[in-house]
């Protein structure tokens, strides 16, 4: 399979996660292909809303930013898993300016699914899409409940095959192993 | 009484944000008492300034466009700011305007829901919030079709002007519909009306022919 990670955490400071992060991803790595992004490290603008890539050049983003590896690896990835720690009671803004750049790959035009008006994508690749919440302890189940109801709208918006959830700890990264072994 | 109006659009001082903004603001701005001061989340290096604006406010509005179900990205760096900062920002009555370019409402309920949540995390007052959709047209539909939806606007401010709670019917009048009726489900399904409105800027731009390009394959 073709996994797409995009790790929002925005600082140094959740080591233990970033630590049990990179052992996933080594492991994931002998069978599959991954792409592992973290956004931090990366030079990505916030979307602007000018909306170039429908109107302009159909596909392509008005900036030309690390953003366009992601996108590429969207256009064809089967899974792709957004990493997050909760901040302000949300997913991080490193998180949430992915999301929003998102929309190259989505078609301007708004068609009816399930009696809701959505975009059609772009590309033909099914994708599944997973949001792992970073737990460091003080979790709020209201922020929880939100940022998942969150991305099963955007699993929506994105014609997700499936969508998954957790809630990890540093030392419980391992539900990331078994959930990509069952697909 | 100060309001301090924060427009949480990434187009900034171009945005539908801030026209939908003026239709509130029109009802009060007269008031001898009344002052308002705009910020603008867009300006990412002004932050410090912004926060200290906000600590002027007797009333903080935010309005935003819905981004993949949320808060746009700039948005929600905003709010980190606000809640680094809350001690100065505790008990400030705040209310909050999400427009999408969707025409249901139902697409902003969850981001609403979010915004009262954040509210009460960071220890403000939360006044209510609104919710119109199909924004992206405003400046192509006539404003006669918004008449009703302005009328309310007008009523919200008044509340904003009094620190009261916004009126249940404005708020339904301006989230109509939330969802879409049957009819226009069948019509939309099978005569694509939003096509004509993308395709039409696809030509003015000579990108027609590009529009199904698929260029990072």
């Amino acid at each position: 399979m073709h996994l797409t990670f995009i790790n929002g955490i925005p600082n140094d400071e959740l080591k233990k996660h970033e630590i049990a992060l990179e052992k996933i991803k080594k492991q994931l790595e002998k069978q599959h292909e991954v792409d592992f992004f973290t956004v931090r490290n990366m030079n990505i603008s916030y979307c602007c809303g000018c909306l170039s890539c429908w109107t302009k050049t159909p596909g392509l983003c008005i900036f030309n930013d690390d953003m366009s590896l992601i996108l590429k690896s969207m256009a064809s990835t089967d899974y792709l898993i957004y990493i997050s720690p909760v901040s302000a009671g949300f997913v991080t803004s490193d998180t949430k300016k992915v999301m929003d750049r998102f929309i190259p790959n989505a078609l301007p035009y708004i068609k009816i699914y399930d009696g809701e008006c959505h975009h059609p994508k772009r590309y033909n690749n099914n994708v599944k899409l997973g949001v792992v919440i970073l737990d460091e302890g003080n979790l709020e189940s209201e922020a929880v409940e939100l940022i998942t109801k969150t991305f099963e709208r955007f699993s929506k918006n994105m014609h997700a095959t499936k969508f998954f959830k957790a809630v990890v700890k540093a030392d419980e990264m391992e539900v990331l192993l078994n959930e990509i072994s069952n697909c | 009484m100060k309001l301090v109006i924060v427009n949480g659009s990434p187009r900034g001082r171009k945005s539908n944000s801030d026209k939908i903004i003026e239709w509130p603001l029109s009802e009060i701005k007269a008031n001898q008492d009344f002052v308002y001061e705009k910020v603008y989340v867009t300006e990412l290096n002004e932050r410090v300034k912004q926060i200290e604006v906000l600590k002027t406010a007797d009333y903080i509005l935010v309005i935003f466009p819905l981004y993949t179900d949320s808060m746009p990205g700039i948005t929600k760096e905003f709010f980190e700011h606000m809640e680094k900062n809350k001690e100065s920002l505790a008990l400030k009555p705040i209310s909050f305007i999400i427009h999408s370019g969707f025409p249901e409402a139902l697409q902003s309920r969850n981001a609403l829901k979010y915004t009262e949540y954040f509210s009460k995390l960071i220890g403000m007052k939360y006044m209510g919030g609104i919710i119109m959709g199909g924004s992206e047209a405003l400046s192509a539909a006539p404003q006669s079709i918004y008449r009703k939806k302005i009328k309310a606007f007008k009523s919200i401010g008044r509340s904003i002007y009094k620190c009261k709670e916004f009126e249940a019917a404005d708020k339904i009048i301006i989230s109509k519909p939330e969802a879409l009726p049957k009819v226009q489900l069948f019509i939309m399904k099978y005569l694509n009306i939003s096509d004509f409105f993308w395709n039409s800027l696809l030509k003015k731009n000579n990108a027609f022919e590009k529009r199904f390009d698929k260029p990072y394959l």
